[in-house]
């Protein structure tokens, strides 16, 4: 194999695990930290709680939502894995 | 609580080291002064306060259950569960939440971001000790070591690089997210941030500066502190 071929062939698909790994923490984090964007003229899901800093219902859908969306994102980056490390779905690990 | 914001623009960075160091005027203060090298100290000071109290809080609370599973190696699914929802939790909403529910203040806060401490810490120490050789568990086991000693001698010194990766990456959210403690009542670097108002575009750039070489400083404290804790023997392999 050539040094590319290695790279794409080999190499790429062995570390799948811990690039989704790594991108997994990235969009669930970056998903519950976007509420912070209505700071910086953003908008979005915080811009509820921050008008309404003192009424728990908006935090708690708003807040509600933003777990939820984050959940979402890492259950299409799971099936992604899933899809994309078919060998993993047999071993046990 | 804190009024509009304007889309901010980035004031210039030479504005922003002059407001760390001397107060500037300000529009809606009445004349009085803000800003100056005192008030960064002080809201430094409080937003150090709190990162290491919510720390020590994560620490006291998500080491001995990481040990304790780790090193018997179930609640696996609770360990890694509780590491992905920890991060799910917008802490904007948790921060705005428990001072709606329960109230403001240093306590309150240093729950709410040990909240965000916990799962990484939880969810490395379980793996860092969990992924120990097998092998060498046994052998320790086999030359007479209780479990206490396996646990101290063998398992927590091969798991200092994934336990330490959980402590560094919990410190820097907690450290940053420090910030906006002014929402529920602690006044942190943040009130310069979000009270552009009264502090001006200086004031949101010094406080973002400074907030961000703290967390810088304890990036660097830990690394030193992680090199210090590694065992002399797995420095030179």
């Amino acid at each position: 194999l050539t040094e590319r071929q290695i790279l794409w062939k080999v190499e790429l698909p062995l570390a799948r695990p811990e690039i989704f790994a790594g991108l997994q923490i990235a969009t669930v984090s970056t998903v519950a930290i976007a509420t912070l964007a209505v700071f910086a003229g953003g908008g979005g899901l915080g811009t509820p709680i921050k008008a309404g800093i003192d009424f728990k219902t908006n935090i708690i859908i708003a807040g509600g939502i933003a777990i939820l969306m984050a959940l979402a994102f890492g259950l299409i980056l799971f099936l992604a894995q899933r899809f994309l490390t078919p060998w993993r779905r047999v071993s046990t690990a | 609580m804190i009024g509009a914001l304007p889309p901010p623009t980035l004031a210039s960075i030479e504005g922003a080291i002059e407001f760390i160091f001397t107060p500037q005027s300000s529009n809606v203060t009445g004349g009085k002064a803000v800003g100056g090298f005192e008030q960064v100290v002080e809201l430094t000071l409080n937003q150090l306060e709190l990162t290491l109290l919510a720390l020590a809080l994560s620490l006291l609370v998500a080491l001995p259950i990481g040990l304790y599973l780790g090193h018997r190696g179930t609640g696996e699914l609770f360990a890694i569960t509780i590491g992905n929802l920890g991060r799910a939790i917008p802490e904007l909403a948790l921060i705005a939440f428990i001072a709606a529910a329960i109230g403001v203040g240093v306590l309150n806060l240093t729950i709410a971001l040990a909240v965000l401490g916990i799962p990484p810490i939880l969810a490395n120490t379980f793996v860092g000790i969990h992924q120990v050789d097998r092998a060498t568990v046994d052998a320790a086991r086999g030359i007479g070591m209780t479990e206490f000693e396996i646990l101290r001698k063998v398992e927590i010194p091969l798991a200092i690089p994934t336990i330490f990766a959980g402590i560094r990456g919990a410190t820097i959210a907690i450290v940053a997210t420090a910030t906006i403690a002014p929402l529920a009542g602690v006044l942190t670097l943040g009130d310069f941030i979000l009270n552009q108002n009264v502090y001006g575009n200086n004031g949101v750039l010094a406080g973002a500066i400074v907030v961000a070489l703290l967390a810088l400083m304890f990036e660097f404290s830990l690394a030193a502190l992680q090199r210090l804790l590694t065992s002399q023997g797995l420095k030179s392999a």
